[in-house]
């Protein structure tokens, strides 16, 4: 049976495995939207350059089972250093407070059966859930008729969570392949600041696919950082779609490290709402074998004032694909908008490929817009340069490609995840070194 | 030390050959000196010995320590005691000065059957050597010639040589784009860098830097071929005359 056929079908019983009803009327119309529309195909303009028929053709179980193998030091080995972050780990859909560790006192989780259960926690959630996820997509469609937990987390005025949040989610002994619908929800008020690290982590040889829709929403002053590492397991799909709202004076960066999955989808929308606002988004890939990474931004400069970076860099081995698709929209009142995007790529096999294409639709006149795309090779000037000090060709190549990379990587603060990313571009690249 | 015998060598894809027939012998303890017009063919010998895989040697033969090393890859050559310092380093973001040196002594001396060099060691080898440079502390935690100014990158050519101590150092144009300063910093650590055991191969277009780094042989490159081989007097010739009165 085809993905969707499965979807129609198991909804009910999906319904009745929850404890309520909270949301069913919601559920049930986004499943007629999700059925009216079906999966997008290779003649949707969005999906162009990424056939999704790999994963709509599968049989999926929509039910993980709840026992796992995962121990503690299967959990260690995912951690960028405990001491320098709180972490919450969700495994085959459910949240597993005994692995996660939450030192921060005043901010509020909003964990849906919590939200349920403390009327004051429901008003907030409906308040934000779903208001800026589009309501006319396929994914964002199936996400609602079908998450069940994730992470809700709300900052409130003028708090600062000093410890970054690592988001764990799990995938483990399933026997069959698995469909999970992740959730998550961050409201960051006015002067508060905050970061999050999202991981999806599929430990066994069946398929995973991930459906996950985030929602940021960032007020005055405040500060939102948002890190994606992606590096899972050849038998894992994975398409995300985050959208970020912001209101005056904020600065939200969504930053999106790519190195695993066999085919990984990144939406982003960027929605201004308010002056002098900053977004930053930045993007790592690097891939090989025959794997696909797909960026698709959009940034909506609904407002004067605002500025907007997208700094993408891509480097593609054997038979890889990468796709970059990235729009900005410039609405006629949003004069003063400063909006900058680059996306880079080098291609080190000639089987592998990129297709990339800036989109730009500007309505005011008084703007600063740039974009930039390259494809290229690796410098062999450069190469003969490191070569000649006495550096092998392969780790030449590694510390060349690690240049190259490394400017989107500049707005991370977190000192372990840099370590991490630079630790997995080594890995990527066969080398042992520090950079 | 290096032996060139009836070198001749072309750009890989192209026909032109640029290297005509060079004879050269550098014995360890001696500074030699290239020079010559635009095109001669100066950078193009330096790269040929350091290994540039653009180039090929089409005749002759390159010995270093009496073997052959045409066959070698540029890191081989490396690893065997050839230093090349670039006219045009190449910037690397994000690797420091201090992490790209680390690894490159280190690969030299696992090639040669080494430990790798402890991080105190190190430590101490590079202050010992920035500071015979008067090269600052900051300055080695900032990003390979990233933003470096034509001297900074030319010293930091020199610092690199040091580090490595490699046995034959050719400088291409390492003058270039110098003030008087830099240059008399340079030529400092080339200086204190010679010894009896070691060898320098100059390559240069003014006779300027010649003041400061005294020259045993000088040599001129033209067209592919060194036309006239004096000692360092004939750089003060050349300085005076040009080059026109050896073409002719």
């Amino acid at each position: 049976m085809a993905l969707k056929e499965q979807v129609l079908h198991h909804h009910n019983s999906f319904l009745e495995s929850l404890r309520h009803s909270f949301l069913n009327e919601e559920r049930k119309t986004a499943l007629q939207k999700f059925e009216a529309k079906g999966f997008p195909t290779k003649k949707d303009e969005e999906y162009k350059y990424t056939n999704l028929k790999e994963i709509t053709e599968k049989d999926y179980n929509f039910f993980p089972s709840e026992a796992h193998h995962i121990s503690k030091e299967q959990l260690d080995e995912l951690h960028l250093g405990e001491e320098h972050f709180d972490w919450i780990v969700f495994i085959n859909g459910k949240l597993h407070k005994e692995y996660s560790n939450i030192s921060i006192e005043n901010a509020e989780f909003l964990t849906l059966n919590e939200a349920l259960n403390d009327s004051a926690k429901k008003e907030t959630f409906n308040q934000y859930f779903n208001t800026i996820a589009s309501p006319d997509l396929a994914f964002t469609n199936l996400n609602l008729a079908y998450f069940n937990e994730g992470f809700f987390l709300k900052v409130p005025k003028n708090i600062v969570i000093e410890k970054p949040i690592h988001v764990f989610y799990i995938s483990d002994s399933q026997e069959e392949n698995t469909f999970y619908n992740t959730r998550n929800l961050l409201i960051v008020e006015a002067g508060a600041k905050v970061e999050v690290i999202e991981s999806h982590h599929n430990f066994d040889e069946s398929f995973v696919f991930t459906n996950s829709v985030t929602e940021i929403f960032t007020y005055q002053n405040a500060k939102a950082d948002w890190h994606k590492l992606q590096n899972d397991s050849d038998t894992s799909y994975l398409v995300d779609h985050t959208f970020a709202k912001q209101e005056r004076d904020s600065l939200t960066t969504v930053n999106t490290f790519s190195f695993g999955g066999k085919l990984v989808r990144n939406n982003l929308d960027f929605i201004h709402n308010g002056e002098n606002i900053n977004s930053f988004m930045n993007g790592i890939t690097i891939i090989g074998k025959d794997q696909l990474v797909d960026h698709h931004t959009a940034v909506h400069h609904n407002t004067p004032n605002c500025e907007s970076y997208q700094n993408y860099k891509g480097i593609f081995k054997d038979k890889s694909h990468g796709v970059f698709n990235g729009k900005v929209f410039v609405n006629k009142i949003a004069q003063k908008t400063n909006a900058y995007q680059q996306n880079n790529n080098i291609l080190l096999d000639e089987g592998a490929t990129i297709d990339t294409k800036p989109q730009l639709e500007i309505f005011a006149d008084d703007v600063k817009c740039s974009h930039g795309c390259t494809v290229g090779q690796l410098n062999e000037d450069a190469m003969f340069y490191l070569r000649a000090r006495g550096i092998s060709k392969k780790e030449a190549r590694a510390l060349l490609l690690y240049a190259f990379a490394n400017d989107a990587m500049q707005n991370i603060d977190i000192e372990p995840l840099k370590v991490k990313v630079s630790k997995l571009l080594a890995e990527k690249l066969e080398v042992q070194m520090e950079f | 030390m290096l032996e060139i015998k009836n070198l001749h060598a072309k750009i890989e894809d192209g026909d032109k050959e640029i290297l005509k027939g060079i004879n050269l012998e550098i014995k360890p303890g001696e500074v030699h000196a290239i020079m010559g017009p635009n095109g001669a063919g100066k950078s193009t010998l330096s790269s040929v010995i350091a290994g540039k895989e653009d180039y090929e040697v089409t005749d002759g033969e390159i010995l270093f320590e009496g073997e052959e090393i045409g066959e070698d890859a540029p890191e081989e050559r490396a690893h065997k005691g050839i230093f090349l310092s670039f006219q045009y380093p190449v910037e690397i973001p994000g690797v420091t000065v201090t992490n790209f040196i680390k690894a490159a002594l280190n690969e030299t001396r696992k090639a040669n059957g080494l430990e790798e060099m402890g991080a105190k060691e190190m430590l101490g080898l590079i202050r010992e050597n920035s500071e015979k440079l008067g090269i600052r502390k900051d300055f080695l935690s900032r990003s390979l010639n990233e933003g470096f100014s034509g001297g900074e990158k030319k010293r930091n050519e020199i610092f690199q040589m040091m580090m490595l101590n490699p046995k034959l150092a050719i400088l291409d144009e390492t003058d270039s784009g110098l003030d008087i300063d830099a240059l008399r910093i340079v030529a400092d650590g080339v200086n204190q860098f010679k010894n009896e055991g070691n060898a320098v191969l100059l390559i240069t277009h003014y006779q300027r830097l010649l003041n400061y780094i005294q020259p045993d042989f000088v040599h001129v490159l033209a067209d592919g071929k060194i036309i006239k081989t004096g000692d360092k007097s004939l750089a003060l010739e050349l300085e005076e005359k040009g080059y026109d009165w050896l073409l002719n």
